[in-house]
């Protein structure tokens, strides 16, 4: 019989060195985006799971179904580091929505959408956000978000051909869009918000410590890279413009005395 | 979202392989697994994905059943 103990087997959770961070800022970002990247997780997978006995077609169903065990999924694998970290008090990973009284969610996502067009929006619009947040987290020297982040976008090409999908079935008729315009209205501004203003602190401090590469701005411009164009196709109208000359996307003053910058979500 | 305001669906039947990892046997053949319905070839790609996802399978197909023709008819 082997006299190795388990640890030398199953190394416990506290067996493995401690991840450091010398610059508190950063560690405090650090901390701080996994909670908004884990709880957006939960809450879209949450809200899109009281669809799936409702979608408009058998299809949409399962495929709500199948989205809500991926992004519920996601949430139980990001949560974890919140406690892997050296960070006194980090906020608790979410079971039940109820376990926390502080949410690290977009606000459109706060109550069970009320509408099939409300999930096309949170879908098309919060999940590829959450992905560019991942995409700049991906070769982040804290590995364990890195590695997790990496399995997650794998996942998420399936999620977001899906949502590209929806856009184009809402938008079809003249019915459809009109709907799916006034959810987008609803969210738009808090999602270019969601990227925080240019030259965030806490978002530099990462990129100067080798945990995220890109800014807040290059964030934005990402994401609307990857929303906008579709939304134009579909006809559907948002504040923004890409300037041709300047290479990148406008969108005008955002609203930013109403943005919780902890929470990252629209103030009530 | 009522069925009539969405954009027209058509049929597409969905054909899957498993592979034989872990068995003796050959690769399994291709077989018929079900259908879907979707807008577009792409959108059924994806519905079948998320659908038929019981097997890390070798090879998926999405045929639209107006493309099959039917060789031989039951008597």
């Amino acid at each position: 019989m082997s006299e190795r103990g388990t640890d030398e087997v199953a190394p416990s959770r506290g067996a493995e060195s401690e991840f450091v961070v010398e610059n508190d800022d950063a560690l405090a970002a650090l901390v701080n985006l996994i909670a908004v990247i884990g709880d957006n997780e939960y809450f879209l997978g949450r809200r899109v799971s009281e669809w799936a006995d409702a979608g408009p077609l058998l299809e949409s169903t399962a495929a709500c179904a199948a989205i809500t065990q991926d992004k519920l999924g996601h949430s139980r694998a990001i949560y974890p580091l919140l406690e892997e970290l050296p960070w006194t008090n980090p906020p608790a990973g979410l079971q039940g929505e109820k376990d926390r009284a502080r949410r690290y969610s977009v606000s459109f996502l706060d109550e069970p959408l009320p509408s099939w067009s409300s999930v096309v929006a949170a879908l098309a619009l919060v999940g590829p956000a959450v992905n560019v947040v991942l995409e700049s987290v991906e070769n982040s020297r804290y590995e364990s978000l890195a590695r997790r982040a990496h399995r997650i976008l794998d996942e998420e090409k399936l999620t977001s051909a899906y949502a590209e999908g929806l856009v184009r079935q809402i938008a079809y008729n003249e019915r459809g869009r009109k709907l799916f315009q006034e959810r987008v209205d609803e969210l738009f501004t808090e999602m270019l918000l969601w990227f925080g203003p240019e030259g965030e602190e806490g978002i530099e401090a990462m990129k100067s410590e080798g945990l995220a590469s890109m800014s807040n701005e290059e964030m934005r411009q990402k994401y609307l890279g990857k929303v906008a164009p579709l939304l134009e196709e579909c006809g559907i109208n948002t504040p923004v413009e890409f300037n041709e000359s300047e290479g990148k996307w406008e969108y005008g003053e955002l609203p930013w005395d109403e943005w919780n910058a902890l929470q990252r979500r629209l103030e009530a | 979202m009522p069925l009539d305001s969405m954009r027209p669906v058509e049929n597409y039947e969905v054909f899957t392989a498993r592979d034989s990892k872990g068995s003796a046997d050959k690769d399994f053949p291709l077989r018929h697994n079900g259908n879907v319905r979707a807008s577009e070839p792409r959108d059924a790609a994806v519905y079948a994905h998320l659908m038929y996802d019981e097997w890390r399978w070798r090879g998926m197909f999405v045929v639209p059943t107006d493309s099959i023709i039917r060789v031989i008819r039951p008597e």
